[in-house]
């Protein structure tokens, strides 16, 4: 055990310095904050184009919803995609992979380690892009203000979900590990179909019934729902356009069946590591260079 | 009896060869399989200082990334410190360490100190011996100065004096190292050396298996070698035996002054074997084949009773590039050289 918080700690140590030390911090901060906040403030536009054109039928509400789960959402990508790049690089750029697969650290609570660094960073980026939208949108301040933000859901809610992005992470990075450089593809596209299927922009209630069970199959669904719910409320009853099917839901319904599918998917995720950790020392991957 | 520090017992690797890749047809005749290792058993003793020989190919990497447990084995066994590669893998880690030459490992954004750290801290070493340690290891390979510059501003080669560094600060019984001093500049490679030879001697329950493709280095640091080729072993033995095989007999060079005597009857005398002789302006080249090497008292005084007067004397040692060569079939210099020897170049 004691080995396993040396490794973690170590681990994300080293994923803090790789993230953050960059020859520029202009570059870091271009990257931990305009890029996330220009991401959001072309959704603001959005929401203000199609206020515009419905003559603002499109309730206010709408604004802090779609912020706030695209911040939220900002951790899914620097998390999951984060750790399949850690592998990627690990191996192809550092040519450490091997060196650290020798050692006698434990490769997933390593990665677990590199993980929480992406953690730390996802987090720091989330907040501070939430502070620019309440700084520039009084419909922001109105929805975080009112309610408060409930500090214990959101505490929940924050911790099973960084455990859902840590499985889901170790799924596409161990896909990576036999995958080569190109297996890091694989985790933008998939990032891109939860971004479409679980709810960040709309509520999944406007996609097509089908589809919408997929969504719901999702945790990424249930923990957006938390934390929207955590920052800002429950989505008023009057602003029918953002009722989803997890409306009548209550917050430990919610925290329930996040932590039923984290606890599925972490399963998984250990046993598909393993599985990808064993055919990578069979193949001979763990330290080849795929040189593309 | 020891428990070996390596142990292999007819291991082979093969490695699938990818038959297709899109858009191209499959060559029809494509092996579907690379064997790599083909049966190869060793021992390694404790205390040993190992080397694997070794063409282009031959193997020696593969064999290398089986016993780190790099790499699965596709048959027979391979033990490191007694423990299976295969089923006990977790145990063998904390007590082992590997070092390849002739790459640029290690994370461009942190500096060198930093690097070894993090793995000394990997295998438990607490920060103030990991420090210590650090230390004296940069100073062996002459990188102290370097112990604050990111790695990313090192040259190829102080990279890999710090990957060298990174093998040794873990303190590990079973140490790998596969071709350390590849492209590194003579005193280096020579201070490498040195300090490898003081580390084994520091403590005689160490075991270090190196590759390379430096003959006199294979010479002068290991105990005992084997010379690996396509993925067998061809001959395993102390480098003195293996010399001894490419030649029963020493062999003495003498040059004589012109218009010497006495060399034409040196092949009479009971302790030579053979004796032949070239005359030139300059000197009479001599080279005589001994059956025991005291014989070559009787050589100089035949040669002085005669009136020869001896330029120089020198006993040619066949060197391990002589056994390598007569081995495996090929020199690992180029095919002129080779040639030049008497083997055949297109072996
Ligand atoms: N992943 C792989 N797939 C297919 N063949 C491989 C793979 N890795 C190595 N080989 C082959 O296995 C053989 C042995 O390679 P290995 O790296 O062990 O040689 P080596 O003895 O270390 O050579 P060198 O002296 O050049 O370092 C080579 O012919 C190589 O082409
Ligand atoms: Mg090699």
């Amino acid at each position: 055990m004691r080995e396993h918080l040396r490794t973690l700690r170590l681990a994300a140590w080293l994923g803090w310095q790789l993230e953050t030390n960059w020859a520029s911090p202009w570059l870091f901060a271009v990257y931990m904050v305009i890029k996330p906040v220009t991401g959001s403030l072309m959704l603001v536009c959005m929401f203000y184009a199609a206020r515009y054109a419905t003559n603002g039928r499109v309730p206010a509400e709408f604004l802090p919803y779609l912020y706030v789960s695209n911040a939220c959402f900002g951790l899914v990508g620097t998390v999951t995609f984060g750790l399949s790049y850690a592998v990627v690089t690990d191996r192809e750029r550092y040519r450490m992979l091997k060196y650290v697969y020798l050692s006698p650290v434990n490769f997933q609570t390593y990665f677990a380690g590199r993980g929480l660094a992406r953690v730390a960073e996802g987090v720091v980026g989330g907040v501070l892009n939430i502070a620019v939208g309440l700084a520039l949108f009084a419909d922001m301040r109105r929805s975080l203000g009112g309610a408060g933000v409930d500090w214990p859901w959101l505490l929940v809610f924050l911790a099973v979900g960084v455990a859902m992005l840590w499985a889901a992470g170790m799924i596409l990075a161990g896909a990576c590990l036999n995958l080569s450089r190109n297996g890091m593809f694989l985790s933008e596209g998939i990032s891109g179909v939860v971004y479409l299927l679980s709810g960040v922009v709309f509520p999944i209630a406007v996609l097509p019934v089908w589809v919408q069970w997929i969504g719901l199959g999702l945790p990424t669904t249930y923990w957006l729902e938390g934390m929207r719910r955590a920052l800002m409320g429950p989505v008023p009853a009057n602003v029918s356009a953002l009722h989803g099917p997890l409306e009548a839901w209550t917050n430990a319904d919610l925290a329930l069946m996040l932590l039923a599918t984290t606890a599925a998917l972490v399963a998984f995720a250990l046993w598909f590591w393993k599985w990808n950790e064993r055919r990578a020392w069979q193949l001979g991957r763990l330290e080849e260079n795929a040189g593309v | 009896m020891d428990t070996p520090a390596i142990r292999t017992e007819n291991l082979t690797r093969t490695y699938r060869l990818p038959r297709r890749r899109w858009g191209k047809a499959p060559a029809p005749d494509a092996p579907r399989e690379f064997t790599a290792l083909a049966g190869v058993t060793l021992d390694v003793r404790p205390g040993e200082l190992f080397g694997l020989l070794g063409p282009n190919g031959a193997g020696k990497t593969t064999l290398i990334k089986i016993l780190t447990t790099l790499l699965a084995p596709t048959s027979g066994t391979a033990e490191v410190g007694g423990l299976d590669v295969v089923s006990q893998a977790r145990r063998i880690r904390p007590f082992i360490n590997m070092v390849s030459g002739g790459e640029s490992s290690g994370y461009g954004i942190l500096n060198v100190r930093e690097n070894l750290w993090l793995f000394a801290r990997m295998y438990g070493v607490p920060t103030a011996l990991a420090h210590d340690r650090i230390d004296s290891m940069l100073g062996v390979v002459g990188l102290t100065e370097k112990a604050g510059s990111r790695v990313s501003h090192l040259s190829t080669g102080q990279r890999q004096k710090m990957n060298f560094c990174r093998g040794f600060i873990t303190d590990p019984k079973v140490l790998f190292l596969d071709e350390p001093t590849l492209g590194l500049d003579v005193t280096s490679a020579r201070a490498i050396r040195g300090f490898v030879r003081e580390w084994m001697k520091q403590d005689p329950s160490r075991t270090l298996l190196l590759t390379t493709h430096y003959m006199a280095e294979a010479d002068d640091l290991c105990d005992r070698l084997a010379i690996i080729d396509q993925g067998k072993v061809l001959a395993c033995d102390t480098p003195g035996n293996l010399k001894k095989r490419v030649q029963e007999y020493p062999i003495f060079e003498l040059s004589l002054a012109p218009g010497s005597g006495g060399w034409a009857k040196l092949g009479d005398l009971p302790g030579v074997h053979q004796s032949t002789a070239v005359e030139k302006p300059e000197s009479i080249e001599v080279k005589v084949a001994l059956f025991e090497e005291p014989a070559i008292g009787a050589v100089v005084q035949t040669l002085a009773t005669n009136g020869a007067r001896i330029l120089a004397l020198k006993k040619v040692e066949p060197t391990l590039e002589d056994v390598f060569i007569e081995l495996v079939g090929h020199g690992l210099a180029d095919a002129e050289e080779t040639t030049a020897k008497g083997a055949p170049a297109d072996a």
